[in-house]
């Protein structure tokens, strides 16, 4: 049914669309439209956490130092650097010539400024440096040399530091309203709610969060630009599959969410003029289980949940990707430990578990939340119901809103017993997936929506940060993710392939590890 | 009413005048019918259903998204469940949603109404304004914020639209029933002495009731695709829960490739609601209302 129909379709929608090439690669006003499942919220890079927010800094801004896609940090506002005083003191020296979106030139003291606003707001990643960097050791060093003098040794540090975007102090100090900050008022954050302040690739145009944001080329870009670079860029806001097919179809959208359904990747692969680009990814799609509530709170009970899922299903269907081997991703990388094996269903161990749990031969519900709207991830929710209640535990599926989440997330008690949630490291090392989601010292957010309160846990993720060399930071992290394997906090599904569709003449992505910065449009170029 | 024409063919003796009457009006008959169909088929949906185990906590991913064919005349969903056999089985969420919500709504109403109407007065003033400041208020923004600040479910969503759909019932019995109380058999009632209980439930209520009737009718309908409404916002009944307003909303995702997972339970609202508008609709001149 339909076959026929949908072919013709195809051929109208690529008759279009080669006019529409024709028309863009003439013209001046070459430009990319993509599409977002949620709204921006923040786009001020001391408050940025989730995908979307990432997308818009890493875009709008330059950070202190880039991440190659094997993870390696590698220089980038900062030329070059060096490590002292015993692992406590790094010294950058910044690049000279680079400007702002308003002519101003980026110097130290912008650094400077940058990290210290950071520090001072104590949101988005703030936390990271948060007792291992007071403002009074972001100091300035002759013209053009940044000093962080860190309170203790700190091994993730420089893997931190792509989280650290640099802004326009002087056009901040320009915009800023009254505030808690002394003589830096607000920090101008009433300002950046819908202005940037930032020397990267791109400018804000229009952002009118939720309907209508632009990104403008920066001309005066430091990197130069490549050939058929994109003029515009603008981000609609849907998160429904047809729509995006939709659009897809009459050419007014050219590059999709990683989020779309499988389905509605191969409709887009059977468009002439489309393709699906995938990159292997460390994000792993979790089942956040609530370690603090029962029948959750349980270790038993997890595992029993944790033997009880049918992963293939997922991993071969609803979400297609790799079987994770633990709690980090991608598996085989420089510090997953190999002994950790995969999940897979075994329903008598299943049964087995929860006979041994303090609940055995109790009636046992469990509440499931997943991103309302999103229809792999109620596909899961489905699944996760019939696998469970074959061992008797019924499922209660709630979906709810992104936002609705994160707020349920804030309370140990309203925080759902399990959660499809995903969660990506946000720079490159084992510290940001341990350290955010296990530590329960670290502020609480979505990402810790397992509750787990285990000191040992605790304690190796503080000795990694202390260890100095890989040898022993891979023995720490190796003994930790075994302990927290048994633990069974979060139960991996499956690791994430990042997925877009896009058209063919589209060409440059690159894969990133760090959150949203493979969407860098600086990469993004139109060859025919 | 207006006398009824000379039918074509003498009417069979021993037919009752009513049901000759409502069988004149085509509509009417289909509306009847189809109601009827619907909730005879939604009673005997466990047995009637082709695959009834797929209500429940079931999937099947490898039959998921096939068209409509013998084996599955509706196709099926995403998880690979049976498209007819949710639709017989929503249908019961969408009755029960109905009965609730006018369940408890037109007795309330009802009640209020005529107490408001009979006693006047400062009764009179007080329930009356209390019903318009609840008629003022939209009711899919009540229920969509009332379920929202509780848990979006199916029983919250009903006690929210119970909750405003009295105000409806409350307002048509006070005008009826301040309209015949000062009708003579009313006060010669109370003359002989008959009781505030008796006046109300007795003389007036049986007066009234076919009002009542129609409107009830011509609401349920409108209750079913309010109720339709919220599932399609996620405020509807739980997954696994079959409901036909969850259905059209996931099936929607997939549109047009995979179409038969929204048109056909889009359609099945389409139809029950058509059977009860037409039969209130029938109603309405059977027993010629006015009011509504």
């Amino acid at each position: 049914m339909g076959r026929g129909k949908r072919y013709r379709t195809g051929r109208w929608a690529a008759a279009l669309s080669i006019a529409l090439m024709g028309f863009s690669a003439s013209g001046l006003a070459r430009s990319l439209t993509l599409n977002a499942v949620q709204t921006f919220g923040t786009i001020d890079p001391a408050k940025m956490t989730d995908y979307t927010q990432y997308l818009a800094v890493v875009n709008l801004y330059d950070d202190l130092v880039y991440a190659s896609p094997s993870g390696k940090i590698i220089p980038h506002l900062a030329s070059s650097w060096t490590v002292g005083d015993g692992g406590k003191a790094y010294t950058f020296k910044i690049r000279p010539g680079i400007r702002f979106h308003d002519g101003m030139p980026l110097t130290a003291a912008d650094v400077v400024y940058s990290m210290r606003r950071l520090l001072a707001i104590d949101q988005g990643p703030a936390f990271l440096w948060q007792g291992v960097l007071k403002p009074s050791g972001v100091t300035q060093v002759g013209s053009n040399q940044v000093r962080f003098t860190l309170i203790h040794p700190y091994s993730p540090f420089l893997a931190t530091l792509p989280l650290l975007f640099v802004l326009n102090e002087k056009q901040l100090v320009k915009h800023q309203k009254s505030g808690p900050y002394g003589k830096w008022g607000d920090y101008g954050q009433s300002w950046l709610l819908n202005h940037d302040a930032g020397s990267g690739p791109y400018t804000l145009r229009t952002f009118v969060d939720g309907s209508q944001v632009t990104f403008q080329r920066f001309a005066g870009y430091w990197m130069g630009w490549p050939k058929g670079a994109f003029n515009t860029v603008n981000v609609i806001f849907t998160n429904n599959d047809s729509t995006v097919l939709s659009l897809a179809r009459t050419g007014r959208l050219q590059l999709t969410s990683q989020f779309q359904a499988p389905e509605t990747y191969k409709t887009l692969a059977s468009f002439p003029n489309w393709k699906v680009v995938k990159a292997p990814s460390n994000t792993i799609f979790y089942l956040k289980l609530n370690t603090q509530k029962p029948p959750t709170d349980s270790r038993r009970v997890r595992w029993a949940i944790a033997y009880a899922i049918h992963y293939a299903t997922i991993q071969h269907s609803l979400y297609p990707g790799a079987a994770p081997r633990g709690l980090l991703a991608p598996p085989g990388s420089a510090f997953s430990n190999p002994n950790i094996p995969e999940l897979h269903q075994d329903l008598a161990k299943a049964k087995a578990e929860l006979a041994k749990s303090r609940y055995a031969g109790k009636k046992l519900h469990i509440t499931l939340t997943y991103v309302a709207g999103t229809a792999f991830e109620q596909q899961v929710a489905l699944l996760l119901q019939s696998d469970l209640a074959k061992i008797g535990i019924q499922v209660s599926i709630v979906p709810a809103p992104w936002n609705r989440i994160t707020q349920l997330a804030t309370s140990k008690s309203q925080t759902p017993n399990a959660s499809e949630v995903f969660f990506g490291p946000t720079y490159p090392s084992p510290n940001s997936v341990f350290y955010t989601q296990y530590d329960s010292n670290a502020p609480h957010t979505w990402a810790s929506m397992a509750w787990l309160h285990d000191p040992q846990v605790n304690r190796l993720i503080v000795q990694a940060q202390d260890a100095s060399g890989f040898a022993q930071q891979k023995a720490i992290y190796d003994k930790l993710q075994a302990i927290l394997f048994r633990l069974m906090p979060d139960v991996p599904l499956v690791v994430q392939t990042y997925e877009y569709g896009m058209l063919k003449s589209i060409h440059g992505y690159t894969y990133n590890p760090i959150q949203s910065f493979d969407m860098n449009f600086h990469n993004l170029y139109w060859a025919p | 009413m207006t006398a009824v024409p000379t039918p074509r063919g003498a009417r069979r003796t021993g037919e009752h005048p009513g049901w000759y009457r409502f069988r004149k009006n085509r509509p009417a008959l289909i509306g009847l019918g189809l109601v009827l169909l619907i909730g005879l088929a939604t009673l005997l949906a466990p047995w009637i259903a082709p695959y009834p185990h797929q209500i429940g906590p079931f999937v099947n991913f490898s039959a998921a998204n096939q068209p409509p064919s013998w084996a599955h005349l509706m196709g099926t969903d995403t998880a690979g469940r049976d498209v007819l056999t949710r639709v017989l089985f929503g249908y019961r969420t969408s009755f029960l949603l109905m009965l609730v919500v006018l369940g408890i709504g037109v007795p309330l109403g009802v009640l209020l109404g005529l107490a408001a109407g009979y006693f006047g007065g400062w009764t009179e003033a007080i329930l009356m304004r209390l019903t318009d400041v609840f008629l003022a208020l939209p009711p899919l923004a009540v229920v969509l914020a009332v379920t929202s600040a509780l848990a979006p479910s199916l029983g919250t969503a009903m006690l929210a639209l119970a909750a405003l759909w009295w105000t409806w019932y409350a307002r048509l019995v006070h005008g009826l029933v301040r309209s015949i109380k000062k009708e003579d058999f009313i006060l010669a009632a109370r003359r002989s002495g008959a009781s505030t209980g008796h006046i109300l439930f007795r003389e007036i209520l049986p007066n009234i009731i076919s009002t009542i009737a129609v409107k009830i009718t011509l609401d349920a309908g409108f209750v079913i695709l309010l109720g339709a409404g919220l599932s399609f916002l996620g405020l509807g009944a739980r997954p696994p829960t079959p409901d036909l307003g969850t259905m059209v909303a996931d099936g929607a995702n997939y549109l047009p490739e995979m179409w038969w997972e929204a048109i056909f339970p889009g359609f099945a609202i389409l139809v029950l609601i058509l059977g009860f508008n037409l039969l209130g609709d029938g109603l309405r001149d059977y027993f010629d209302v006015e009011v509504l």
